[in-house]
């Protein structure tokens, strides 16, 4: 007998296929965002674990100019306030820079953008809808720290 | 495409991310403990949770050595075969074949030896390193392996 928190439950079965669209759909605008600024992309498969929709791979995907490589990582696929979290790191030292929320049918990114106050934690940060330009500001300001 | 150097990087986060949640969890006991020694059970004690919380980096030191050194002793095997060298030899081996910058092999061994003090309690004192510079150097270590073996 099926149980009612089962990862086969049709219920289940469409929340994960809803989170999985979610994501990839993210990782193809970031991908064709990133692409059109003039960077390479490359597509990492990920493997989530989720105590609902159980044991599910998402792509994840790296972005890269001259020596400057940030990672798009899906990281779970709900949290307090969010349908969705997806985090960006600097590579290779895995350093946290900013963090995507899906909040409201829209991802939300949370960065410390330079004219924004300083705050403790990301999370904490001002958030801006995640658009081509948002995620140029934050590429811009990668590239920037590089040099 | 799946990548085996990614997901060992992830493995290697995922400790950091772990301690995070650990920390939170042990200042908030302390925190708790201080206006209500009630909420300490199963013969815990304060003193414990004291120690507990005052050993943890440590305790997660030895831990993200332990996924990185995992993770490079599963290239080795597969890149040069069976019986990888020591600890130290092995980072030196692995630094020369891939051409990886002395200093960040250079972090990667104030890590392994950081790890072996708190391991062994060698009478040679190794300078503390903090997680997220252990972090941090074991990634860029490892970032320079191929990306998949």
């Amino acid at each position: 007998m099926v149980s009612a928190n089962s990862s086969n439950n049709p219920a289940n079965s469409k929340v994960r296929e809803d989170w999985v669209g979610r994501v990839t759909t993210l990782v193809q605008d970031v991908e064709n965002w990133a692409g059109e600024l003039g960077w390479s992309t490359r597509r990492i498969d990920k493997q989530l674990d989720d105590s609902q929709i159980g044991s599910h791979t998402v792509p994840a995907l790296l972005v890269q100019e001259g020596p400057v490589r940030v990672f798009v990582e899906p990281i779970a696929r709900s949290a307090p306030g969010a349908e969705g979290v997806v985090d960006l790191y600097l590579m290779p030292a895995y350093d946290d820079i900013a963090s995507l929320y899906f909040v409201d049918g829209q991802w939300q990114v949370h960065y410390m953008f330079p004219e924004s106050p300083t705050v403790a934690t990301i999370r904490d940060a001002e958030s801006k809808p995640l658009t081509k330009e948002t995620l140029q500001q934050v590429l811009d300001a990668m590239s920037a720290n590089a040099g | 495409m799946p990548a085996k150097q990614f997901a060992w990087l992830q493995r290697i986060k995922d400790v950091e991310r772990e301690h995070a949640a650990m920390r939170l969890a042990a200042d908030r006991l302390l925190q708790d403990a201080a206006r209500d020694p009630s909420v300490l059970t199963r013969d815990v004690r304060m003193r414990d949770v004291d120690h507990a919380a005052g050993n943890l980096e440590g305790t997660y030191i030895v831990r993200i050595f332990a996924e990185f050194e995992t993770g490079v002793r599963n290239y080795w095997v597969a890149a040069r075969g069976p019986e990888p060298p020591k600890t130290r030899d092995l980072l030196e081996s692995i630094a020369a074949r891939r051409g990886i910058p002395h200093d960040v092999l250079a972090v990667a061994h104030s890590v392994r030896m950081y790890r072996n003090n708190l391991v062994h309690e060698r009478e040679e004192a190794a300078d503390a390193v903090a997680l997220a510079v252990a972090r941090s150097g074991l990634c860029k270590f490892f970032a320079r392996l191929p990306l998949d073996w």
